[in-house]
């Protein structure tokens, strides 16, 4: 590795740290934090900037963000607060007892969540690798990549909801459409 | 005046339920695949250790690239491989020749290759692909095992963003981490502080490992939906169209007209490997896949005409957004872009991953006990698959290294059969450090093993995995030797 490389890494790596130790007295002082957050965000742009001028955009970026994360470990193991053990008495209390239908609620949650958020994920996403407005190439790509992210938030969403017939319904509906809209006729221009 | 908070208690609590559910259900899969990830982003150097006896070189002339090809046609064919020949290598990281010849089934052999072009037995690296198979695959069979990958991506992905709306003290808890005390606060420390630091690199992998794993899935459901159950045609929009088959018995393909063509294109690029479809019939084709600097993609794919007249690339280096973003997905899930520091900052990253998932699991669990239900079996089950997983993995190398049996069921072996250790009364850290104690002996005896078996090849990678093999198995043993009282007291006093 030439020096023309290693001057640059150091400049990014110490102006990583710097934003780290920016953030860090924001983060103490509490007040006025709103200057020393500017401040960071603005030597982790730096040091981002340095590592894409350095290797270029693509290998730049993701570079910056994961020594970023790195400096942040070295950073926060640097502070860490040990503290003497202590025994704790456990308590022991009898297992709560079963509500009724909790097994089939679990059961309905599951089937939500999974099955049928992943089936709503796929009719989005397929729509868009069809649909969407660019080359095939690029909405190919991109609906593959919002299969895994539309299913993550679907099944966030149908576990957190309380009322599952109304996600089930929501999910139900996505699937109608799609497939509705996928049978409608075609421009064949 | 005071900023609100976004995330209400209510959506707080929800997602701390859903994270909570998904980790429980879900987190003995996503263990097993963060921690053989982690070892996967070493899979060139690991090749290199288990079998060390070359040959090796850094690189090799396209006169020699074709001399190769030759005796590799006249190989495959006897062999019944002939479909396809593909000549990986050498690079920087696998200074090895690999040649892979397919049957138009996709069955297939591999062979190495010298730097006189001429053909010997593959490498024996049982351990090596066993592993990376585990993680692509979790040994399962194709295609189901992708798809279960794929769905812990998904997994992962939730439960990053789960537990980040959860987090309502992330601002506040930011620069935080409490060691000792109370094992529930120190593993909530680490949880969240790696969990919220890291969480670009740990989208990025679930995001891409998803995709990788689901993409066949993908690809034959939009064909089915849009192009009446063609997903071939899905791969031609992607990746262009199939050579002909044609049967009339063609010369190999011009190489060295080839390869002329890359380096007036794009000087100074590294070739990865060299591919011939329908080799040696007149619908052959050549595929070449370049790593380009300042680029992520290891592979931008040319496609040549066997007269070497260039015909398409794949783009992804310089075509679409979709397919430069597609040929970023494997560099970045596997960290092959940066070179060995890189693949350790992968490798500690990687770690931080597996470390939040057995973290998270142990949080919940000490929530229960501390709330007064204790799961002792599902405690103790836990602390062996989380502490089982270095013995699994050393006793397979082991047995690859001793050729006394395949690594596949003997890391099953390992990982599953302890668990029945759950239904006895064996306290949890007795069991952790049982297995502390067994993956030391073991990684020590692997190293020691491994430096003798392959004394007369001291390649400096193999020699440098056997010392950090070591270093980690004397480690396991120091933190699980029972210590005395005075002993214990005097490491306090030291921390």
């Amino acid at each position: 590795m030439s020096l023309t490389t290693i001057l640059p890494i150091a400049a990014a790596l110490g102006l990583s740290a710097g934003g780290l130790v920016l953030a860090h007295r924001a983060w103490a002082a509490r007040r006025r934090a709103a200057a020393g957050v500017a401040g960071a965000i603005a030597l982790w742009a730096a040091s981002t900037a340095i590592w894409a001028e350095t290797f270029g955009a693509e290998i730049g970026i993701a570079l910056a963000l994961e020594t970023g994360a790195l400096v942040a470990f070295a950073g926060i193991l640097m502070r860490a607060e040990r503290r003497p053990d202590r025994d704790r008495k456990e308590r022991i209390l009898p297992p709560p007892p079963p509500e009724p239908g909790q097994r089939w609620r679990g059961f309905a949650r599951f089937m939500i969540s999974g099955p049928l958020a992943f089936a709503a994920a796929m009719a989005v996403s397929v729509l868009m690798a069809t649909s969407a407005p660019t080359d095939p190439q690029t909405r190919l790509v991109i609906a593959g990549l919002s299969v895994p992210t539309l299913w993550a938030v679907l099944m966030l969403y149908s576990m957190a909801e309380k009322r599952m017939l109304r996600s089930s319904m929501y999910m139900s509906i996505i699937i109608a459409s799609v497939t509705a809209y996928s049978l409608l006729p075609k421009d064949p221009t | 005046m005071k900023m609100q908070n976004p995330i209400t208690p209510v959506l707080s609590k929800a997602m701390l339920d859903a994270h909570s559910a998904l980790g429980v259900f879900f987190g003995a899969i996503l263990y097993i695949i963060c921690f053989s990830g982690t070892l996967a982003v070493m899979v060139a150097e690991f090749s290199l250790w288990e079998d060390p006896s070359g040959p090796f070189q850094s690189s090799y002339s396209p006169a020699q690239h074709e001399r190769l090809m030759e005796n590799a046609y006249v190989a495959a064919k006897e062999a019944g491989f002939d479909h396809a020949i593909y000549v990986v290598g050498p690079s920087a990281e696998e200074p090895r020749i690999t040649v892979t010849g397919y049957t138009d089934l996709g069955d297939y052999k591999q062979w190495q290759a010298d730097a006189e072009g001429n053909l010997l037995p593959m490498a024996n690296t049982g351990w090596t692909q066993f592993m990376s198979f585990h993680h692509y695959q979790l040994s399962l069979p194709r295609p189901f095992g992708l798809y279960v990958v794929g769905l812990a991506g998904a997994i992962m992905i939730a439960s990053l963003f789960s537990g980040l709306i959860a987090h309502r003290r992330i601002i506040k808890d930011a620069f935080r981490l409490r060691i000792g005390g109370s094992d529930r606060l120190t593993n909530a420390d680490i949880h969240n502080r790696v969990g919220v630091w890291a969480l670009p690199f740990h989208l990025i992998v679930a995001l891409t490992g998803s995709l990788l794993g689901l993409a066949s899935l993908f690809i034959g459901i939009v064909g089915y939906a849009a192009y009446d159950g063609d997903e071939d045609k899905v791969y031609e929009i992607l990746f262009g169209s199939h050579p002909e088959d044609v049967e009339t018995v063609a010369p190999l393909p011009d190489v060295r007209a080839v390869l002329a063509s890359i380096e007036s294109t794009k000087p100074g690029t590294e070739i990865v490997w060299i591919g011939y479809d329908h080799v040696g019939t007149a619908g052959q084709m050549v595929h070449v896949a370049t790593a380009e600097p300042g680029h992520l993609s290891r592979a931008e794919m040319w496609t040549f005409a066997p007269d070497g007249t260039f015909h398409h690339k794949a783009g992804y280096t310089d075509g679409s957004i979709g397919m430069r973003i597609y040929g970023m997905l494997a560099p970045l899930h596997f960290g092959t872009y940066g070179g060995l520091p890189l693949k350790l900052i992968y490798v500690f990253l990687g770690s931080g991953l597996t470390l939040i998932v057995a973290t998270g699991v142990n949080i919940w669990l000490a929530r229960k006990r501390t709330q007064g239900y204790r799961k002792p079996r599902l405690e103790r089950a836990w602390a062996i698959l989380v502490w089982g997983q270095i013995p699994a993995f050393a006793l397979a190398a082991l047995t690859e290294l001793l050729d006394v049996a395949p690594a596949l069921p003997v890391y099953w072996a390992v990982t599953i059969l302890p668990l029945a250790l759950a239904y006895t009364k064996l306290e949890v850290p007795t069991l952790a450090t049982g297995a502390r104690l067994i993956g030391g002996i073991l990684l020590v005896t692997l190293a020691v093993l491994h430096g003798l078996i392959w004394r007369d090849y001291p390649l400096v990678d193999a020699m440098v995995i056997d010392i950090a093999l070591a270093a980690l198995g004397a480690l396991l043993l120091w933190r699980s030797v029972p210590r005395t009282k005075a002993a214990e007291l005097s490491l306090k006093a030291a921390e």
